[in-house]
């Protein structure tokens, strides 16, 4: 009886052996976290590539996501705090300036593994986890570039071509303006206003700051590109001034508006999609007038505070390699930011192809610990002039000694690109 | 009065040791409220002395002294944030007492509909005010919410609600006047109940009107009720933070903006805690002078 008893035991402790060792990927038994933003694109890339990764290695990824101004929040307290929470963080590039020295350089491990950094677009890149003395410590996962949505029909059936100056477009909203449909919209809301402003100001030759971070638009071009957006109130829904990305999204896809002003990552996809949108096939994608609209780049970092670097930087590897961002471009419209994911992706989508042109030449905002509060300060001062509470004079001079201000606080020890 | 063997003799050896017992007891209370209410008020008013940016650290900590009060009161958003909060507390408040008591007088009967009708009209306090923001948002909505659809469908136009200045604050003192309005109902319902009944046969033997009952025998008796309530729901309106946050943000422009928002923004947005810190200490002086203002006039109870 005895005997049995342990030959039992000893079996049944060699088969729980065996299964364990059959079940062992790479990082069995590990768990990391993840942080994204939520938009139904970054984040749904995410847990494809969490359950993937998972399948592939037998490491368990949780994802957790929040919407971008409470991303900012939940992740700068979690950095201030020295949080050991999140293994890998998506973060925006703006953020890159108050943020950027809590991040795990990672120029070794791109040497050691022989990471194909170069293969990332360079103007990318270089506003997305690269610190100016050449630290890397982020790799770019999705970048997107404002442009104009618009609509083929429409515009076929009225004779009409996308704009190249900011004037045309203004004209073509006053245009395909009807009492049923606008003729265009854009995000209103307070968070987002101060990229269109700007790119009016841009087009019109203006330039944001001299190299030794001057304050360069407190002139007449300046409050000229704010009158150019505030008349476009009048040619967008009503509600506009509450809009956010999504709901610019909602707008056009339902066909409330005939042109759109926003990001396409966040658009594409439910355009696209024939069980939301109802302008499917109706409808193009063309470059801001005057060449080249905000960037909005995002890359994967690693806190200095991780619990498991080694599992994040695979995971990182993992969903950057480029057959994964082509995954995720067919799926939900994220934007690869590896040239030999768009070499295969131009020629499977034509439509996309000046895509990558345009995000090597897309400009960024400044990447200095004090941009959250100038972007903040100015979005205040731009929706007080787009509701008619001031004047765009007052909003502009307002603007720039904020700004003044804030940049002399902490002069930043490199010279900004002149733009 | 339970007699307990605490009390039992007046002799000074008990009554020392009868206070011992009653600070023994207080004493976990007190260290609570040391703990999480005192010392971090002591310690923001450290921090706010100070110019500190908690997650850009390489940004100069530096001692100012009161330059974050100066610069606080002289900050245009923040003056700006104050007025709006006032505004929101006298408009919200107000609107929530008025319907809330005129529900409160329909509903405080005995019958048994009423019972029933009672709990349902509490829903709206119950559900979080996160999840009141995002449902109000929905129905606010310029083109797919319900409130212009009903707007549209009476023969009315669509209202601008919360991309105007001026409807975005009526949307959210309406928003808040949909979620607290039961807190009034539920306290002066109470109130009601438990008023005595002899004023109202005397006042119906010399023949009162049923306004003149109301008048010179309910209100009277109520009024010490009525001023806590409304300054308690006062000082809970001045903490109005997740509707805010989830319906505007504080737009357009400026025209939602709260002092909380305002902290918050300063604090964890920009993680200049020493600047929030003074906001926050100079909102906490603004709503102390409010409350006290308000207890003071409310007023001596009516002995019956």
């Amino acid at each position: 009886m005895k005997r049995t008893t342990i030959a039992l035991a000893v079996a049944a402790m060699v088969i729980l052996a065996a299964t364990q060792a059959l079940a062992a990927g790479e990082f069995a038994g590990r768990e990391i976290t993840v942080l994204f933003m939520s938009s139904g694109t970054y984040d749904a890339s995410a847990r494809l590539a969490a359950a993937e990764f998972e399948a592939l290695t037998g490491a368990k990824v949780n994802v957790v996501d929040a919407p971008w101004t409470a991303l900012h929040e939940k992740l700068g307290i979690a950095l201030a705090t020295g949080s050991r929470d999140y293994d890998v963080v998506s973060v925006e590039g703006m953020w890159d300036g108050e943020m950027g020295p809590y991040f795990e350089p990672l120029n070794d491990l791109i040497e050691r593994d022989g990471f194909p950094y170069d293969d990332f677009i360079p103007g990318v890149a270089k506003n997305a986890g690269q610190a100016a003395d050449g630290t890397i410590f982020g790799i770019p996962h999705a970048a997107d570039a404002v442009a104009i949505f618009y609509r083929t029909d429409l515009f076929a059936e009225l004779g009409l071509k996308p704009p190249t100056t900011y004037d045309e477009y203004a004209e073509l909203a006053r245009i395909l303006h009807t009492s049923k449909r606008a003729g265009t919209v854009f995000a209103g809301v307070r968070e987002q206003l101060l990229k269109y402003w700007i790119t009016r100001y841009r087009a019109m030759g203006g330039v944001m700051l001299s190299p030794d971070w001057k304050v360069q638009f407190n002139n007449e071009k300046g409050v000229q590109a704010l009158e150019q957006l505030k008349a476009m109130k009048d040619y967008a829904p009503a509600g506009v001034m509450s809009y956010d990305n999504p709901d610019v999204a909602i707008a056009f896809v339902n066909g409330d508006a005939a042109m759109a002003e926003t990001w396409p990552s966040l658009t594409l996809g439910m355009a696209s999609d024939p069980a939301q949108s109802s302008v499917v096939g109706k409808f193009a994608i063309a470059p801001v007038p005057g060449g080249s609209g905000e960037m909005s780049t995002w890359h994967l970092s690693i806190p200095k505070t991780a619990r498991n670097k080694d599992v994040a930087w695979e995971f990182i590897k993992f969903m950057t390699s480029t057959d994964n961002q082509l995954r995720y471009q067919r799926e939900f419209g994220v934007n690869p930011t590896r040239y030999s994911a768009w070499e295969i992706l131009a020629k499977e989508k034509p439509e996309l192809a000046g895509v990558p042109q345009a995000l090597n030449t897309a400009w960024a905002f400044p990447r200095i610990p004090q941009w959250p509060q100038m972007y903040d300060a100015a979005n205040i001062q731009l929706s007080q002039a787009m509701s008619g509470q001031i004047s765009c004079e007052a909003a502009v001079r307002s603007i720039a000694n904020t700004w003044t201000e804030l940049i002399n606080q902490l002069k930043p020890d490199f010279a900004w690109r002149g733009d | 009065m339970a007699v307990s063997s605490l009390s039992a003799g007046t002799s000074r050896r008990w009554k020392n040791r009868r206070t011992l017992v009653y600070l023994l007891f207080l004493l976990p209370a007190v260290l609570v409220l040391v703990a999480t209410s005192l010392y971090p008020l002591l310690y923001a008013l450290g921090v706010s002395l100070t110019r500190w940016n908690l997650l850009s650290l390489w940004l100069p900590r530096t001692w100012v002294g009161l330059g974050n009060y100066v610069k606080v009161l002289q900050d245009p958003t923040f003056l700006t944030s104050l007025a709006n909060t006032f505004l929101f507390i006298v408009a919200s408040v107000g609107l929530e007492f008025l319907i809330g008591f005129g529900i409160a007088l329909l509903v405080s009967g005995e019958s048994r509909s009423l019972k029933i009708i009672r709990p349902v009209l509490l829903i709206p306090m119950m559900l979080p005010p996160v999840v009141v923001g995002v449902l109000w948002r929905m129905l606010w909505h310029t083109k797919y919410g319900l409130v212009n659809y009903a707007l549209v469908r009476l023969g009315g136009t669509a209202v601008p609600w919360l991309a105007s200045a001026t409807h975005a604050k009526i949307a959210v003192v309406l928003s808040d006047v949909w979620e607290w309005t039961p807190f009034f109902i539920l306290v002066l319902v109470a109130a009601l109940q438990s008023l005595p009944q002899e004023p109202y046969e005397v006042a119906q033997i010399d023949g009162a009107s049923r306004w003149q009952t109301f008048r010179y025998v309910t209100w009277p008796l109520l009024k010490p009720m009525v001023a806590i309530v409304v300054a308690l729901r006062a000082m809970d309106a001045a903490k109005v933070f997740d509707l805010i946050y989830v319906l505007t943000q504080g737009g357009p422009g400026l025209s939602t903006e709260v002092t909380t928002l305002f902290i918050y923004k300063q604090g964890l947005k920009f993680f200049e805690v020493g600047y929030a810190s003074a906001g926050a200490w100079v909102y906490l002086i603004f709503i102390l002078t409010f409350s006290w203002l308000l207890l003071r006039r409310r007023g001596a109870g009516v002995q019956v």
